[in-house]
């Protein structure tokens, strides 16, 4: 059975800060009728000035969403996923080549990573990209306070409309909350996709671009 | 630094000197003018370099790597010499040729003399032994046997090739690449189990460091396999790279990333440049 290929959208240790300067800023560029608003915002940067270090680590794959254990750890404890993060990494915002992410077929996606533009930006390219042909994990642990919880929650709709919309409409997009909710999410994909040894989501659509379905004819066949 | 192995060179390299237990040899020490003293000298040394040269070519068999093999070939050969010297000494004394005065040595300046000499003698005949017999690969008791010295030379060889590949240099698509490598890798682990069950010192074998190089060799198997068995080929790339490659000319923001990624895994990348970085000669 071909391994399902995941990539991890998360903050490193070193942008922790820039995210607390961007949660500051936006606080501090809101009016001043919406104070419940600031006051949210004002809680989530405690909690991440608090907290945030401990969740992060050198690499976006060190990231520690759940127990102190990596996505790796978490979802990668049976054959059946491999790691594909570093293709993130060739994705330019600009060329848009989604060819070089097209391999992947789940993300796991860190909800603060959202609010910094290298991640926001890149989660707005690829946002139909992801929401038609691939699974997203989004992680917003359940013991984060509700106004944490209801901001990126916000963050989230706003940035990825398509996958929040996919989400709603059925598609195989989730929230998770717990270690149980992101294994049900692991296994049930492995289970529905992983048997799946299918051409890759682009070259399936070149095939359907190439033959479509009311034709009966082969390329190249058409005068036979 | 004188290795478990050179015990048994020391004993066969001193084993002529026992002639002068039999008197078979005599060496007498005469007056010499002192412009000769140097002349002497260089030729009395000449059987010390062929003894250390037949030491060094028997030792270098005998280890994988090239440390210290010239120390260590260097007091092994200083041994015998020692050695021979002192049996010859004691033959002196038990044939009443001598006197022993431990605390006036200094004074028994011609006896010395005719004892090094007579161990630099014998070692003419150690010599001859060491280029007949010892390097034959004869399975003499306390030299390792002819088995596990082949066994350690195919091993050298199969490093040597290992460390010549172009998995350190550059990064070839093709697959068949990496699975001529992965049996070299195969090889390598059965020629150091082979080598492992060979008649022998135990703990000469155990500081040889065959098993931690049998450990190394499996994880160097895996590095190989992972990127050989990745379907994706920019993860093929970004593997190799994160393995084996020298990421010295990388741009800054590749740089990071990679080297992040190799440190997630550091005593992985440890064991792979070790692997590497084996002084194994020519």
């Amino acid at each position: 059975m071909p391994s399902l290929r995941y990539a991890v959208i998360a903050l490193k240790q070193k942008e922790v800060e820039q995210v607390i300067t961007k949660i500051e800023g936006l606080k501090a560029a809101l009016p001043a009728d919406q104070g419940t608003k600031a006051l949210q915002l004002g809680d989530l940067v405690k909690w991440f000035k608090e907290n945030g270090d401990a969740f992060y680590g050198k690499t976006n794959e060190e990231w520690k969403p759940f127990n102190g254990q990596t996505i790796d750890e978490l979802i990668n404890e049976t054959a059946g996923y491999s790691r594909q993060t570093n293709l993130i990494e060739k994705f330019n915002l600009v060329e848009e080549n989604y060819e070089v992410v097209d391999p992947i077929r789940v993300y796991f996606i860190d909800v603060f990573a959202l609010f910094l533009d290298k991640y926001n930006k890149l989660a707005d390219k690829m946002d139909y990209h992801l929401a038609k042909d691939n699974q997203c994990c989004l992680i917003i642990p359940y013991k984060w306070p509700d106004t944490i919880q209801d901001t990126v929650l916000g963050t989230y709709a706003k940035t990825m409309k398509m996958v929040y919309c996919a989400y709603l409409e059925g598609k195989l997009h989730r929230i998770a909350m717990r270690v149980e909710d992101l294994k049900n999410f692991r296994n049930y994909v492995v289970n529905t996709l992983g048997g799946v040894d299918g051409p890759s989501a682009s070259a399936e659509r070149q095939i359907k671009e190439k033959l479509p379905e009311t034709s009966t004819t082969l390329p190249g066949r058409e005068n036979e | 630094m004188l290795g478990l192995r050179s015990w048994g060179l020391i004993l066969y390299g001193a084993l002529p000197a026992c002639l002068s237990l039999l008197g078979f040899i005599e060496i007498k020490v005469g007056e010499f003018e002192t412009p000769h003293t140097l002349w002497i000298l260089l030729i009395g040394c000449l059987p010390l370099v062929v003894t250390f040269l037949l030491v060094r070519a028997r030792e270098r068999e005998w280890y994988f790597t090239e440390d210290y093999l010239n120390l260590r070939s260097a007091v092994t050969t200083t041994l015998i010499v020692s050695c021979a010297t002192a049996i010859a000494g004691i033959a002196g004394i038990i044939r009443q040729k001598y006197v022993f005065s431990f605390p006036h040595l200094q004074d028994r300046g011609q006896a010395l003399a005719e004892c090094f000499l007579f161990g630099i003698a014998s070692l003419v005949l150690s010599s001859t032994l060491f280029a007949t017999v010892l390097t034959n690969g004869a399975d003499l008791p306390g030299l390792p046997s002819s088995g596990f010295v082949g066994a350690i030379a195919r091993i050298r060889q199969l490093l040597i090739a290992i460390q010549q590949s172009f998995i350190w240099k550059n990064y070839e698509a093709n697959n068949k690449e990496f699975e001529d490598l992965n049996t070299e890798g195969a090889k390598l682990v059965t020629e150091l189990r082979f080598a492992l069950s060979q008649p022998g010192n135990r703990l000469a074998k155990k500081n040889l460091g065959l098993k931690p190089l049998e450990s190394d060799i499996v994880i160097f198997i895996k590095s190989v396999t992972s990127i050989k068995d990745e379907e994706v080929a920019n993860t093929k790339v970004f593997k190799w790279q994160v393995y084996f490659a020298d990421l010295s000319h990388l741009p800054s923001d590749q740089l990071e990333y990679l080297t992040n990624e190799r440190n997630r895994d550091k005593i992985g990348y440890e064991v792979l440049q070790r692997i590497r970085s084996l002084n194994l000669g020519g």
